[in-house]
This record gives structure tokens, sequence and C-alpha cells, in this order.
């Protein structure tokens, strides 16, 4: 093993001694004055809600508090008064014993041990930072991570131990102290097991609450559950809980990928001593193979960091690893987790217990890393482990990538600025430059615009060496109640992209409503240059600075050069029509609500593809909210008085605000999103997902959402995932415009939301059986009218000529418009389709629009031959194209009312059994990707009609290739023998046999199982995508593998077609 | 008979086309005069509503234009009309008379291009005036009341005056009351019309909301134009002040205002207006120590609307 010795970095104290101890409190909890202090202080303690004393096999007696449920008033712990003597002056220790019951495998995540302080979680005003308290973090079934809070009035620190164990029923010796210049120290059985200086602290802040013992000071639900005794607490440190030389292994990644390469964890010396640590060998144990590290002598108080390399050719699994130097000793354990099969994101968009995760197939959650005020008074990147504890971050990093799961981390800063900063440049301001009465900042300042790459590039310091943090959403919804501003350097920029002043007509972000403006074109056809277009043009693209911010953000996050992250935004289309959103991030994503017709999902994601084209290479994901408003779903004012008359939801939790999606709905919707070539799907609204104790407005009010959602991921996603990352769009042949200048002009547009005609439009094309584009104006431009046959252009007002001119060619050339009654006057449509106005009854508007739909078609069908036909129109299409293979999604839309929000008249969540044909042209071979098998096919007017059935809700993916898939083949190179350490290059083909044995140029979703000769499932085990029809892997054998026959099972997801070959591992 | 015989033996692609899109092709392709005025009799609305958009596209098919205003089809009247506009064809008189179409999307046209041109007078201000009084249509009517909306006030708060170099404090903050507003719906925007904003308008007969909740929590599902009236008395006139303003902290969306039946302002930001605080001047306008009157015309255009929170009074020094 290569081994490399560096000197990180080493930090001297000047000497000084540690004052010493005085114990100031003692319970020993006797039996004969169990609550006295046995100090000598007279620290009485009050026994709290149902904390007992009680007797114990070990100490004879001891502190007991069996934990809280939401509904008592279950205080625990003990209480020992606010006395002055529990406010140490500097240097100050705690130790007790403790022995977790079974019962807080069941309890929340944190359990309190001491506190004096209420405030473990970060919040900046002062009473969150006084005192100290110290409490368990669950790390896993019995695993828990020691965590240490000092408040400093201003802000507080943390120190997080690595994750011990502590088996429940077991007594374990815990201790604490601070100096009082900034060390902390944990010790676990007389172990130090962490240690962190904080640069420049003195003294903790006094804190005005009582100290508790074995729970937080004003919950009811954060006692620690179990049995603590012999609690001692000193002003000063006792010797034992003071410095020592230790070794210990870092906190940093301790999960690594098989054949990862470079993989090391760290070793830390820490001479923590007056006198110098001698020459010696440090001895590396890791699997039972032993490997020496010469080591050269290290001064008093030096730290050295020593990088350990780790071998990951070993087997997917848990390792211990041990280092002794001398007579100190350090434990640790790496785990080699196996690499990932390619796979669609499935984010919850919030933060979720992994249980959930698990449960549902989530791929992602939201989780923060950054700190905001740190990098804003260091105005430059910081590695952030130097000014906080980011033990807890590491440890859910490496958790994660242990379950293959992964953290997307949410950040803001731009917001954070604009709360928390006083300064007028970075406010809005009028055109008199008063500020403006929003919260929305200036952020095209500079200074702010320096702080999104800083706090990026920050981040990526400190957490990009973890591979389950690969994403981040940069800021969420801060363009909606953004405003018009005119700070000097916003004028200036808006000036310099006019080369002119800023009109005075513009007031509004909306724009400025054409029929006020005097002298308007009667033709509503507006110059290119037209001054106030530009304006808008500009503020929404650049001048109200969030872009421009969140390039920054993204070009912070990916300075360490790591390629597969991925940055996003959303919502990203709650603004114009314009390119931009989002600036330079990788993915521009979307919330919506699927009520009332959750087709629209499809629509705003139209929206979406339409905003990336306007930067290379960016990419789109698509949000489902998994909650639902009641006022558009179930109004609550509507709701019956009388309980029997109100369905069970209703009775259960009357005053739920946000409810959950129908299950229905939410398959729609699921199946609109991957009918379109998304890199990845999210949910929002964990509340509504699973019950969720403690106060939310978000509600579980449907229990077949819940499971539904679990059964689409793992049945649908998880298997043709894959898959859909590889196939792209089919063309299409019908665009819709949504026009940036008559939404500046006549104050229109979707703006993301999905209600307005505009989307009605886009959800009548769809009904009628189109494939519909969203285009914008810049579409328009760069790219024409040529690839499209029909141009919808709902409230299209106002065009600018550039636009006009390609309309008048695309007319020419025999271009087909159809548009509404609002259209710019200078073009004379083809077809009319007057817009709709709802009703909010969803039967009737449902109705309408199908009529609508039904219209259209019979006018265009003489002129435009559809790509896909379905038998009715509740059977919605959409197709993909790869090679020369087509991929036509179906999904049933029919519905009625049901008895979840039905009886309201504004949404039909409930979804019914539908059946009918489908009907593609051409000729070929039909496959049910999601059944996996072949399609019956009869031919029928130039094309293959086949049957199609389906239940609520339900979608299907079809593909149809040119050649049927015969057979599908595993090739392993070599002879079926291969050495443990060696690679294994596999081929799995699937095949046609039409005019001999070819590869359709298709994707086709396979199936790989791969047993070890225990009968386990080895790495790359799980879904693939045989891209052309092919799938090339390396199987890594691990160096320790167990010799023995291992299995490769190869499965076409397309007919079912299975084939299983052995490889013989020496 | 003659003429018809004449265009069939000039017009043989066309005729001889056998399905809808043929027809169409050949009128692309070819465009002469006489296919097109047969085709835009096709039977099928695309070849028809083609030829039409053909025919407008020609320098020399004004003439041919006019007789298309009175075709059965109403997209071929409509892009008739439109085509008109475009070549300056259209006169106030012929605009005037298309308003009486049976079609709302040939009179959408007629009423934009009647009110494009600003300063609206004349027989265009007549036409307007009616329609805005008696179309049936609301987005036609929308269109004509817009043009002839009289009411604009551009007013520059005390704090916003740059000529203003001192602070500005508020030395009194009256709440208006919150219960027992006036409210009715103005559905066919009409209540300008009918001089709702006057101070001595008859209210009496209209529903009695409170304000600082939506007009949807007062039971009103219902986006489009409302108005709210409230009678309520000032305090004496304090002895030294600079400016006084109401100040609503949001309504939901637009709004326009009078004091005492004097026009004070809007908030008219269109969507986005609906979070965004607002105060306009009334130091002329208020009466002290005395009943005044205030009159807020509201537009919602979409989810829940109305005066949803307070309004206040504000004394400013």
């Amino acid at each position: 093993m290569k081994q490399a010795l560096v000197t990180i970095f080493a930090v001297l104290f000047l000497s000084s001694a540690l004052p010493a101890a005085d114990m100031f409190g003692q319970w020993l909890f006797n039996s004969e004055k169990p609550l006295e202090d046995a100090s000598g202080h007279n620290h009485t303690i009050k026994l709290r809600g149902k904390a007992q004393i009680v007797e114990d096999e070990r100490f004879g007696i001891a502190l007991k508090s069996t934990g809280s449920v939401p509904t008592a008033d279950n205080a625990q712990g003990a209480d020992a008064g606010n006395h002055a003597d529990f406010t140490p002056k500097g240097a100050f220790a705690f130790d007790f014993w403790l022995k977790p019951d079974e019962a807080i495998r069941a309890g929340r995540d944190h359990f309190f041990l001491i506190d004096k302080k209420i405030y473990h979680y970060f919040r900046e005003f002062e009473k969150a930072n006084l005192g100290y308290c110290c409490y368990l973090l669950t790390r896993g079934k019995d695993l828990y991570s020691i965590n240490v809070n000092l408040g400093f009035k201003t802000d507080s620190v943390v120190l997080e131990t690595r994750p011990v164990s502590l088996p429940v029923n077991e007594w374990h010796h815990l201790a604490f102290s601070y100096d009082g210049e900034g060390t902390v120290r944990v010790f676990m059985d007389g172990q130090m097991i962490a240690k962190k200086l904080f640069a420049n602290r003195k003294a903790v802040a006094p804190s005005p609450y009582a100290l508790i013992l074995g729970d937080r000071a004003t919950s009811n639900y954060s006692s620690f559950i179990g049995r603590m005794a012999q609690i001692r607490y000193f002003q000063g440190v006792p010797a034992e809980y003071g410095p020592h030389p230790t070794i210990s292994f870092s906190q940093g990644r301790t999960v690594f990928y098989h054949n990862e390469k470079n993989a090391a964890i760290t070793l830390t010396i820490d001479n923590d001593n007056t006198e110098i640590m001698d020459d010696g060998i440090v001895t590396i144990t890791v699997n039972g193979a032993k490997h020496e590290l010469p080591f050269k002598k290290l001064a008093p108080r030096e730290i050295r960091q020593v990088t350990v390399p780790i071998g990951t050719t070993l087997k997917a699994a848990s390792y211990q690893i041990d280092a002794t130097l001398n007579t100190l000793n350090a434990k640790s354990t790496f785990d080699i987790v196996p690499r990932e099969n390619p796979f669609m994101p499935v984010v919850m968009w919030g933060t979720c217990p992994e249980n959930e995760l698990t449960y549902i197939g989530f791929t992602h959650d939201l989780r923060h890393f950054s700190n905001f005020p740190n990098v804003w008074k260091a105005k430059k990147p910081l590695d952030l482990s130097t000014v906080m504890d980011v033990t807890s971050n590491y440890n859910l990093l490496n958790n994660y990538m242990k379950k293959g799961l992964h953290a997307c981390m949410t950040t803001a800063p731009g917001r954070w600025v604009e709360q928390t900063q006083t300064n007028p440049e970075y406010k809005r301001v009028t055109r008199n430059g008063k500020p403006r009465e929003t919260t929305n900042g200036a952020v095209g300042h500079p200074d702010i615009q320096e702080f999104g790459y800083n706090v990026g590039a920050s981040v990526a310091q400190t957490y990009m060496q973890f591979p389950s943090f690969d994403s981040a959403l940069i800021h969420s919804e801060v363009r909606d109640n953004t405003m018009l501003s005119f700070q000097p350097f916003e004028v200036k920029s808006a000036e310099a992209f006019l080369g002119t002043k800023i009109p005075q007509e513009v007031r509004a972000k909306t724009g400025v409503p054409y029929l006020t403006l005097p002298n308007f074109p009667p033709s509503r056809v507006i110059p290119d240059d037209d001054t106030i277009l530009r304006f808008y043009t500009w503020f929404w693209k650049d001048g109200d600075g969030w872009n421009p911010l969140h390039s920054r953000i993204h070009d912070g996050l990916k300075s360490t050069g790591r390629k597969d992250f991925w940055t996003f935004f959303d919502p990203a289309v709650r603004v114009p029509s314009v390119w931009g959103s989002g600036g330079h991030v990788d993915i521009v994503s979307q919330w919506t609500y699927s009520y009332p017709d959750p087709i629209k999902i499809g629509q705003s994601c139209d929206e979406l593809f339409a905003m990336a084209e306007g930067y290379p290479n960016q990419k789109v994901m698509k949000m489902t909210q998994i909650i639902w408003y009641r006022s558009g779903t179930a109004p609550i004012e509507r709701m019956p008085k009388e309980e029997d008359k109100r369905v069970q939801w209703e009775r259960d939790i009357p005053d739920a605000k946000f409810i959950s999606i129908a299950p229905d709905h939410l398959e729609i919707a699921l199946w609109s999103m991957i009918a379109r070539p998304v890199r990845g799907i999210m949910y929002h609204g964990r509340g509504s997902l699973f019950t969720v104790t403690g106060g939310t407005s978000y509600r579980m009010t449907n229990p077949e959402t819940t499971p539904r959602l679990s059964k689409l991921v793992h049945n649908v996603i998880q298997p043709l995932g894959p898959s859909l990352l590889e196939i792209p769009d089919a063309k299409s042949r019908v665009a819709v415009l949504e026009s940036f200048a008559s939404q500046m002009y006549a104050q229109c547009g979707s703006n993301g939301w999905s209600n307005s005609w505009e989307a009605d439009m886009h959800i009548i094309l769809q009904w009628a059986g189109y494939q519909p584009q969203i285009i914008y104006d810049e579409t328009v431009r760069k790219n024409g009218l040529d690839a499209y046959d029909i141009l919808v252009m709902p409230n299209c007002y106002v065009l600018t000529q550039s636009v006009y001119d390609e309309i008048l060619k695309f007319q020419k050339r025999g271009g087909i418009v159809v548009a509404d009654e609002r259209l710019c006057p200078a073009v004379l449509p083809d077809l009319l389709v007057p817009a709709y106005k709802r009703t909010r009854k969803a039967d009737v508007d449902k109705a309408a629009l199908q009529a609508m739909a039904a219209n259209l078609r019979n006018e265009l069908d003489p002129f435009f031959k559809r790509d896909f036909q379905t038998s009715n129109m509740d059977i919605v299409g959409r197709m993909r194209h790869f090679g020369d293979t087509d991929y036509l999604f179906l999904i049933n839309d029919k519905r009625t009312y049901g008895n979840y929000v039905g009886q309201y008249g504004l949404v039909m969540e409930k979804g019914l059994d539908n059946a009918g044909t489908a009907w593609l042209p051409g000729d070929g071979y039909i496959y049910d990707l999601v059944a996996h098998k072949q399609v019956q096919t009869t031919p029928k007017d130039g094309g293959l009609s086949f049957d199609v059935s389906f239940g609520p809700g339900e979608g299907k993916l079809f593909m149809r290739t040119k050649m049927p898939l015969d057979a599908i083949s595993i090739n392993v190179d070599g002879d079926g023998i291969a050495p443990r350490g060696s690679e294994v290059p596999i081929t799995v083909q699937v095949e046609t046999a039409q005019n001999g044995p070819i590869l359709p140029k298709a994707v086709v979703p396979v199936k790989l199982t791969i047993l070890d000769a225990d009968g386990k499932p080895a790495e790359f085990s799980g879904y693939h995508a045989a891209v052309n029809s092919e799938l090339k892997l390396n199987l890594s054998i691990p160096s320790n593998e167990k010799p023995g026959k291992w299995t490769i099972i190869a499965e076409n997801l397309a007919n079912g077609g299975k084939v299983q070959t052995t490889l013989t591992i020496k | 008979m003659k003429h018809i015989l004449l265009l069939l033996l000039a017009a043989p692609l066309f005729l001889f086309a056998q399905t809808p899109k043929e027809r169409r092709d050949n009128l692309l392709k070819n465009q002469d005069l006489q296919s097109l005025l047969i085709a835009v009799n096709d039977e099928n609305a695309v070849v028809r509503h083609t030829a039409v958009r053909l025919l407008a596209q020609r320098e020399d098919a004004t003439t041919q234009l006019t007789p298309l205003l009175k075709s059965t089809d109403p997209l071929i009247r409509r892009c008739a009309l439109q085509a008109l506009c475009l070549k300056n064809a259209a006169t106030v008189d012929l605009l005037g008379g298309m308003m009486a179409d049976e079609d709302v999307n040939v009179r959408l046209i007629a009423v934009s291009q009647l009110a494009a041109e600003k300063p609206v007078t004349g027989k265009r201000l007549e036409i307007l005036e009616k329609t805005a009084r008696h179309e049936k249509n609301a987005a036609v009517r929308d269109i004509a009341s817009k043009a002839i909306w009289p009411f604009y006030r551009n007013t520059i708060l005390l704090r916003n005056r740059s000529d203003w170099d001192h602070d500005v404090k508020v030395i009194q903050d009256i709440l208006l009351p919150k219960e027992d507003w006036r409210f009715s719906l103005d559905e066919n925007n009409q209540g300008h019309l009918n001089n709702w904003f006057k101070k001595d308008f008859d209210a009496s007969a209209w529903k009695t909301i409170p304000i600082a909740a939506t007009w949807e929590d007062a039971g009103f599902q219902y986006d489009g134009l409302a108005w709210y009236r409230k009678t309520f008395k000032t305090p004496p006139k304090p002895e030294k002040y600079n400016a006084v303003e109401l100040h609503f902290e949001s309504v939901d969306e637009c709004a326009w205002v009078w004091l005492n039946g004097v026009y004070i302002g809007q908030h008219d930001l269109g969507t986005s207006g609906w979070q965004t605080p607002f105060s306009l001047d009334i130091t002329k306008e208020v009466k002290w120590d005395a009943e005044n009157v205030i009159v807020v015309r509201i537009l919602d255009t979409a989810g829940a609307g109305g005066i949803y929170k307070p309004v206040h009074l504000q004394v400013l020094e």
C-alpha cells in the first residue's frame, strides 16, 4: 500500500494550563435523597413530567425517561434550575452514564442529554445562541452521533461526532468538555472520540434557561429515552477530559465505489500534549491485512493528517480499519458499495426520512449545506469545514451513498441577502430611488452576484468529494415577486442595453397594455427594436438580476470541475415566455398542480422545453405537486357543517389546508411527465404523502396516493428510467406560439400555472391527438417555422415584425394557422378557435374543451396526417423516437367525479377504466414495455392498429420497431472463468433474425441479474438501457470474492425474453 | 351566370382537385384571382379561409373583399374586415356597421380597430360609448370600455417626491372600518357609466361584505370587476401635517379609487399587483371631522379577489 504523509496544518497553542476543575453538580440519584446534589452546592433537581427515579442493577438507581408521544404532555428528565453556577466562566465539562431503552428505536431522531440552550438548530436571533446543550442524533439502528452545541450570543458552534454505537440496554460513559478557548472534546468510555477547535471563542454566552438533564428545556418530544446515572458538572475541565495525544480517522468520506480510483481516508495524529511525539510506525489493518507507515516525530500541539489509501477492489461490504501508533489506537469502518446503474432521478422536493425515501423509491431529497454568514463575511470561497462543523452532513452523505440515495442541496443566497443585509443598494427602488415595499432584493448588485459564486464555490470545496451529493436547487420562487427597480447600476445596465432612456410608460413588470398607448399600430405588429419590448426583454432575461445570479451560483458549484453534478432552478417558467430563466443551470424545472385536468402537467413541461431551447444543453425535469389546495379542489367553506355529510378525510382532518393529490391524477401526471424527454421527475409535499407529526398545513388525506406513487416508481420509473433517459423526443409538426410580445403588451400568458387559455389550447391539442410543441418568439426567430405544418396562436395579440414575417412565410408555403379571436389583426388565420373561459365545473369544461378538440381535428384531418391516432379522446398519446423506432405513450384520461373531492364539482378525480384502439402509420412490431410483451396488431389504413385497455389513470408505453425482436444474448469475454480481481467484459444484445441477426436501432430496456456464488446480487444487477439494442459492461470481480459460480441473467423488458449464463470465479 | 362560367373556365386546376388538401395546395400554388373568388365559397372551411387570406394579400383585391363582409362564414367576414383594415380601407362608418355583425369575432376586429387610434373622438367615441353600454360580449365591451375609460391620475406620494428631502413619518394611522362595505359585482363593466363612484350614489341595494377578506370568503365565487363603497367618519383636522394618504395593504388585484366622488388614483400593475401594498394621496380630497365616502373598483382576473387586507388613512409629517 502506497502511503502519503501529509502535514495539513499545525495548530500551536500558547501554553495555557487548564484551570483546576471544580465539581458544581453531582446527581447520583441515591436512594435516600435521590434528587439531591451530592457536590455540596445544593442544586437539587426536580423531576419533570413522567421522568422517574428507578432502581438499576448497575448503579443501584438511575434517572429514567420514557419518551413522549405528540399527543400527550410528557416532559421528561430533571430540572436543575437556572443557577449562576451553571453558567461557566470559561472551561466546563459534563460526564454521565447512559443506557438507551428499546423504545428509543421508535423515537424521534434527536435525544437531549444536557440542555441549557433549547435551540440546537440554526437561528440568527440572540436567544437561540445562548448556553449549551448535548444531544444524540440517530444515524442508524443503535447508531448515534453525539452533538455538543455552544452558543456565543451572535452565533453557535456544533461539534458532531462520527456515529457511535449505543446498543439498547447497555451502559456507556459519555463526557464532553469545553476549554473556554474554543476547543470542544467528546469522550466515550474513556476514549476521546472527537475534538474540534473553534477559533476565536471564549466562554459560552450566559443562558436564561434552566439546566435540564435528560430532555430539552421546552420540548416534550426530545427527551432521551432510557436511563442516565452519575451525572456530573464541572467548572473547569478535569484532566481526563482535557488534552491527550490521539490518533483518529477523519470524519470525512468513508464510503467508496467498488473500483473507485484514488479512494482514501485520513488518519489524524494529534499530539495534543506538551511533549514531542517520537518517531514510530503507524500500523494500518484492513480486513486482516496489515500495512505499516513510517511516522516522523511530531511537535507538541501539532496535528498531522495521513492519507491512507483504500483498496476498492474489495467486494461491496463494510470493513473495519484499525490504526495503532505506539500505545494509541483508532478504529473506524469504511464501506465499499457497488457502482450505480443509470437511473432516472425521482426527487423528493423537501427533506424526508430515509425509510420514506426508500419506500417510495425517491432517489434524492433536499438538504441545506451552505453557510451564508461566513461566506458573506469572507468575500471569497471558503472550505466550510473550517468555519462550521460539517460532520453531520458528511455522515448523511456517507449514509446516502451506502443506501444508494442522493442529496440535493437547496440554497438561496439571494434570498438570504435580501432578508439580512440592510445596505440600501441591495433593495429594489422606485424610479425616484425610494425603496420598494417588497422583499425581493436588487440581486443584480455586484456584491450579491459575487456572493452567489462564493457560496457555490464554498459548497463545492467542502462537499464535492461525496458522489452522493450530486445536485443543487438554486433558489426557488424568487421571481414571482420580482419588481422593476431603478438602482443606479440597474438603470445604467438597462440604458446600456437599450441605447436610450427607460421608457416612461414602463411602470409594472408585467408590461404595458397596448390599449393604453396612443398610436399603437392598429395591425399590432411592432418593430423588433421597439424600446418598451426591449426593456422588458432585458428585464426578464438579465435586468432583475436573478438569472445572472443563478449562473454565478452554478459556476461556483461547478468550480471543482465535477461533471456529473447538476444544478436546477424552479419554477423556471413562472415568468413570461422569454429565454434565460434559471441562467446557466443544467436543468430547468417547474411545479404545477394536476387539477382540474392532469394532462396539464404536460403543458408546463412543454413550456420548460421551450425555455431550455434558449441555452445550450440545458435539460428539463418536472415536478408534480403532491399537495392540492383546498380552494381549487374541495373548498373548506363549502364543506358540510354536519359531520355525517362529510367524507372520511373531512371528518378526520376537517381543517386540512392542503390535501393529497388523488391517486389517479398522480398516475396521469406521472405519465404526462415521462412521455416527454425529462431527465428526472420531482414531487413536493411530504406531509400529504405521509402522516407527519408536528404542525404542518400539508395533510395526508388519501391513503391510496402514497402506495400508488411507490408502485409507479418501482414498476415504471425504475425499470424504464435508464431507457427513457436515452430516447429523444419525436419531432413535432404542431407548434403553439407563446408570444412574449403579446404578454408584455396584453398581460396574458400562462406564467407556468397552466390555467390560462394558452394552457387550455395546449390541452385541446393533446385531446385532439396532436403532439404540440411550445415555441417562443425567440424560437421562431432562431429556427423559423419550417419544421411545422400547423401553428397554433392562442392569445397572440401582438407580434414583432420578425415573427410576423416568419408567419407569413409559413402560411405562404401552406402552413395552417389556428388562432383565437385575439390574434394580431395582421395575421389572417386558417381556423379560428375562440378562447374558452372555464366555468369551474370540471365536467362541463372538459366536455367543452373536448368538443373543441373534436371540431379542430375534423377541420384539420383533411390536411394533416396525425403521427398516431386513438379511438377515443380520453386516450391521450405522445411519441418519442430513437433510430428507426417509435415510442408511443398512451395515457388514460377518462375520469369522473369520485367521492374524494368530486362532490364539490371542481375536479373529476376518479379515473375510469378505458379501452379502445391505437393506430400508428407504417408497419413494424409493437411491444408493451410495461407488460413486457409483444402486442397483436392489425394492418389498417396504411398503418398498424392494436387494441388497448387501461385501468383508472393508467399509462402505457409501446415500442414500435421496424423488425421483430427475436432473441436476447449474453456474451462473456474469455473462457467463462475469471480470477478474482480481474475484469470481464460482457455484452448483452437484443437481436432480430430477419435477414440475418442484426441489432435494431432501438433503445431496449433490459434487466440484468448477476448473482454471486452465494446467490446474492452483484454489481450491475438492475435495470439498464440497451442503446442500439446493445449493452456493454465490464464486470469487476472483487479481489476478495468467494470462488464459485456466478449466474448472469439478462431479460428483455420489451418482450419478456430471457437468457442466462454462468461465470466461474477462481 | 356568365361571370361564373368565365371563372370556371379560368380555374381548372382548383375545380378539378378532389380533396380539400389538393384544392388548397392548388390555391397556394397558383393564387389566381378567379380561383380565389371561387374558393371563398368552398365547402371546406380551411380552403375558404386560405382563399380569403390569399385574396387579402393581393394588391388588386380590395374591391373583391368588400362583398365578403356579407359572407355566411363569419371567419370570412372577419378576415375580409381584417384585410380591409390592413389596407386602410375600413372607414369608421364601415367599422360602425360591422359592430352590428352577429358574430363576436367580427365585432372584435371592428372594435379593436375603432379603439386603436388615440384620442378617441367624434363618431368613434360615439360608437365605442354605445358599445361599452350595450354590447353583449364582455371582450368586445371591455375593449370599448378601456378605450373610453376616463379615469387616470398620476399622483406622486410625499415619500416619492424628489424635492422632498425630509423623513416622512406617519403621525396618525386610522384603520378604516373592516365591516359592512357596500359591494356590487360589475360583470358588464357598467359601474362607472352608471356613476357608482359618485359620492351621493345610492348603494343601499348593494350587498354588504367585510374587507380584509376576499370576496370569495364572503361567498362570491367570481373573477371580474366589482365595486366597494364605504362611508367613514374622520377625526378633526390635525394641527399640522404635510400629506394624507389612503394606504391599502393589498388588493387582489387592480384598483381604481375615488374619495368623495373625486378620482384619486389607481393601482394597476396587472396580475402581479395582487400582493403589492400601495398608497394614494388624498390631501386635498379628504374632509375632516366629517363623513367621507370611499369607492373602490376592483378587477380580479384569477383566483381570490377583493380588498383582502386592511385600508388605512394615514396622516403624514
